[in-house]
């Protein structure tokens, strides 16, 4: 992990950043499954990114829009 | 969603199930309503010749209304995680919020719609402030020799290492240098070293690192016994976050065997105002404008990497090059050594722009304070996470800090988990390296 916050953030919020980062520490301890199948809070969650890069979808076919908009739910 | 209840987000993400582009798409829509027909009308066939026109009625092409691609567009940017929007602490990526100064004196109309083909004595003033840019960065370097042409940091990297070739294909004549075609990059480097040594037709050989994280010299001075290193290309404060204390004796050690040493200024923000690479020995070295001094970045826009060198690789420097004769400012190709040129007209001016306002608007002392603010605060974060992380280099970090997942990961939760994990709380993920 390589974390580099630059000169514009202030004490505030680099102590949020710590909070967070401390609150997940004791998640990982506590709940390992709550990190492990983050994000929760984000639109679309964990994505399969060896999928995403070995078989992208680059592009939208009309042909495929019924399955495109049953997959998005 | 229960799992999330009970943390504070500090920013949140609207979230809509939004359709994409194409699906709100509705036959026959348009954005736009055309005047009644005033002239005569001409055969579409005398304008484009069929063969060059498509006949599909543009299948697939979404048909929206002017709102539907302002609503379409404005929500999904607000599920984009911005410097804007919260801390962004991508480690090696200085994503540092920018003055909303710097982004008005780059709209300034006569810097903003400034054609490239503009004639030198209409130009004046855009001359004047790349001039005065290049003067500022040499200052800040200590290396009298600046290009602001290269249009990234990899491009930035790239002409100084052919910089590198031309000056010792120069020095060591065509035998000779064809002997010496080895470039040292250490292990910690970024991706981009090893890429823009190959491209310009250096061998790379890997320099280890030691267990602080440093450049290991024993192993240097070995690679350096043979005769044929060209160079080495070194990014201080390396990507680990430490300072490469040893710098001078690096310099050295490459000088004394015929080499000569490529700085990548990718972690700049750690120096800028405090020390100058000139004086450490290296001879040249790349700066991200986009990055270090000021214009937003992360998504792939433009940027602009200047290459700053020393006297003697400074005849090679990409043409053409802005020069001051007595008070007017114009472009000279007239240098017989130069590797040509590196980019069209003169680079992203917009850039330069923004970079001269960051660095007028500081001074030097404001940019001395700016870096040790960066310092500082990476410092804040290695001390108060070390007791719930593993720190594996003891030594205290610059600008950024590394810290690994072996105390979580006896639990099997990984970098990777944490990083995800972040964005619950409304962080931008700092950079990974594993999983």
């Amino acid at each position: 992990m390589l974390i580099e916050p630059t000169e514009s953030v202030g004490r505030q919020e680099l102590d949020q950043f710590i909070d967070a980062m401390r609150s997940i520490a004791r998640e990982a301890v506590e709940d390992p499954e709550l990190v492990l199948n983050a994000p929760h809070t984000t639109r679309i969650g964990r994505l399969d990114e060896a999928a995403a890069a070995r078989k992208p979808v680059l592009r939208w076919k009309p042909t495929e829009a019924a399955s495109t908009a049953s997959r998005l739910g | 969603m229960s799992q999330s209840t009970n943390i504070t987000k500090v920013t949140s993400h609207p979230s809509q199930n939004e359709q994409l582009i194409f699906e709100r798409s509705q036959h026959g829509r348009i954005g736009y309503k055309l005047p009644t027909l005033d002239v005569d009308e001409t055969a579409i066939d005398t304008i484009i010749p069929r063969e060059f026109r498509r006949d599909d009625d543009l299948e697939g092409v979404p048909e929206v209304s002017e709102v539907d691609v302002v609503r379409h567009f404005t929500r999904i940017s607000t599920w984009n995680f911005s410097i804007d929007l919260g801390l962004y602490p991508l480690g090696s990526c200085t994503m540092k919020y920018n003055s909303r100064l710097n982004e008005k004196v780059a709209r300034i109309q006569g810097f903003a719609n400034l054609h490239p083909l503009t004639a030198e004595e209409d130009a004046q003033g855009a001359l004047q402030l790349i001039y005065e840019l290049q003067n500022d960065l040499s200052a800040i370097t200590g290396l009298p020799g600046v290009s602001l042409q290269p249009a990234a940091g990899a491009h930035g990297e790239m002409t100084g290492v052919m910089l590198i070739r031309a000056f010792i294909d120069m020095r060591d004549g065509e035998g000779a240098a064809a002997r010496r075609r080895t470039m040292l990059i250490p292990d910690s480097a970024h991706g981009t070293n090893p890429a823009s040594a190959t491209l310009s037709g250096f061998n790379v050989k890997t320099i280890r690192s030691t267990p602080e994280g440093l450049t290991d010299l024993e192993h240097l001075r070995e690679l350096c016994s043979h005769g044929d290193v060209a160079g080495l290309m070194l990014t201080n404060p390396n990507t680990l976050g430490l300072f490469e204390r040893n710098i001078e004796e690096i310099c050295r050690i490459v000088h004394e065997t015929g080499g000569l040493v490529y700085m990548d200024g990718a972690n700049m923000n750690a120096l800028v105002g405090v020390a100058r690479p000139g004086d450490m020995g290296v001879d040249v070295i790349h700066l991200n404008l986009h990055k270090t001094f000021s214009t937003p970045h992360g998504g792939g826009g433009p940027g602009c990497g200047p290459c700053c060198c020393t006297a003697e690789l400074e005849p090679f420097l990409p043409t053409p090059r802005v020069v001051k004769d007595g008070t007017r400012y114009r472009l000279d190709a007239s240098y017989p050594k130069s590797i040509g040129r590196v980019k069209a007209f003169y680079g992203n001016f917009g850039m330069m722009v923004r970079a001269l306002a960051y660095i007028q608007t500081h001074g030097f002392e404001g940019l001395r304070e700016a870096t040790e603010a960066a310092v500082v605060n990476a410092r804040y974060i290695a001390h108060g996470l070390s007791s719930d992380y593993d720190k594996p280099f003891d030594e205290p970090p610059m600008h950024e800090v590394v810290f690994t997942d072996k105390r979580q990961s006896r639990k099997g939760v990984h970098t990777l988990d944490i990083a995800k994990r972040l964005m619950d709380y409304g962080f931008h993920p700092m950079t990974i390296t594993s999983r």
